[in-house]
């Protein structure tokens, strides 16, 4: 959701957006030079042209035989030669699911763009155990906001699944009340 | 489509190959034409691809000959524009193999509309989202926490 709201306002404003998803069934794949390497990308899908820094670098990588790896501070100096008036959105889905040892690294990166490149934004959402290490990495650039869903919400929501019901036939309007009523409740008191 | 002589390709560096001309490796860096660059291909994005790509004499002189052999202005024009998306994917491809679209898209379409808005509303994602001239005060990082299971990649 957030994703498209920024995609929306990014197609009337001049602004990037670039997100990347943690999934455990694919951490392996998902190494943090793998994840930057594709936000970056993103980014770059959507300018104009490809800032000559990156275009040599990548001319320079060629020539080692087999091509030369890129590595994480190369990442986060061509997000840094990245300077357009634009904004950049960063977003990271559960990072809490990607290999604990690549949580911090890939924190430390995004601190450093952060840095390099002052227009840039992260947001960042995961399970509450790594707000510790969010906070420890990002400080005070960082701010928290707890996911809870609201009871409109979970109203929403289960109107929308009860009106996908395949059998509706044995649904009554007992159970339906019963369960418009219990679930939120149970959310509320939760 | 206006097409300018050939003229021989050299000194291929950032600032003067304009004015000089363009050469154009293809896939696999055959040679696919050679092209005076005028008002032909408008794209400075194209453009860049051709110079930075250094090449050597021996290669310009065949790609001056496929030039030749391919007069029709379209087809140049094409194959122009083509070969500087594929030098393009090619830099896009060695950056990362990953692609995330796909499961945007799947998490798109399980989404149930307005739910979760709230979270545009609050002042944290407010703050985030515009920004705070004042250094001190400003969080370009928002993190979104919760147990599992409360939503959080689907109001990501």
């Amino acid at each position: 959701m957030v994703v498209d709201y920024l995609c929306d306002q990014a197609s009337e404003r001049d602004m990037a957006v670039a997100c990347f998803y943690y999934d455990f069934a694919s951490r392996e794949a998902q190494s943090p030079i793998n994840m930057l390497g594709s936000l970056l990308k993103q980014v770059l899908s959507g300018l104009d042209e490809i800032p000559v820094d990156i275009l040599q670098k990548f001319r320079s990588q060629k020539k080692v035989i087999g091509g030369r790896r890129l590595q994480l501070p190369d990442v986060v100096k061509m997000f840094a030669t990245v300077q357009t008036p634009q904004r950049t959105f960063v977003c990271v889905d559960a990072l809490d699911e990607c290999v604990p040892e690549h949580q911090l690294e890939v924190l430390d990166a995004l601190g450093q763009i952060l840095q390099v490149s002052p227009k840039t934004r992260v947001f960042i959402t995961g399970r509450s155990h790594i707000r510790r290490a969010v906070e420890r990495v990002l400080g005070g650039r960082a701010t928290s906001v707890s996911i809870k869903p609201r009871d409109r919400d979970i109203v929403t929501y289960l109107r929308a699944r009860l009106r996908k019901d395949t059998t509706p036939e044995v649904m009554n309007n007992g159970l339906e009340d019963d369960i418009m009523r219990r679930i939120p409740k149970e959310n509320s008191e939760s | 489509m206006v097409l300018g002589r050939t003229r021989k390709c050299t000194g291929i560096g950032f600032t003067n190959a304009w004015s000089i001309g363009c050469v154009v490796a293809g896939l696999n860096n055959e040679p696919r034409l050679s092209q005076t660059y005028w008002n032909i291909v408008s794209r400075p994005r194209a453009l860049q691809y051709f110079i930075i790509d250094s090449i050597s004499n021996s290669r310009k002189r065949r790609m001056s000959r496929a030039f030749t052999d391919n007069v029709n202005s379209f087809n140049v024009s094409n194959t122009i524009i083509l070969t500087a998306a594929d030098y393009e994917l090619k830099i896009l491809a060695w950056l990362s193999p990953l692609d995330p679209h796909v499961r945007h898209q799947d998490i798109c379409g399980q989404r149930v509309d307005s739910i979760g808005d709230w979270l545009l509303e609050t002042k944290e994602f407010r703050d985030w989202y515009n920004g705070s001239e004042i250094e001190e005060s400003d969080h370009p990082a928002l993190f979104c926490y919760g147990d599992p299971g409360v939503g959080k990649s689907y109001i990501r």
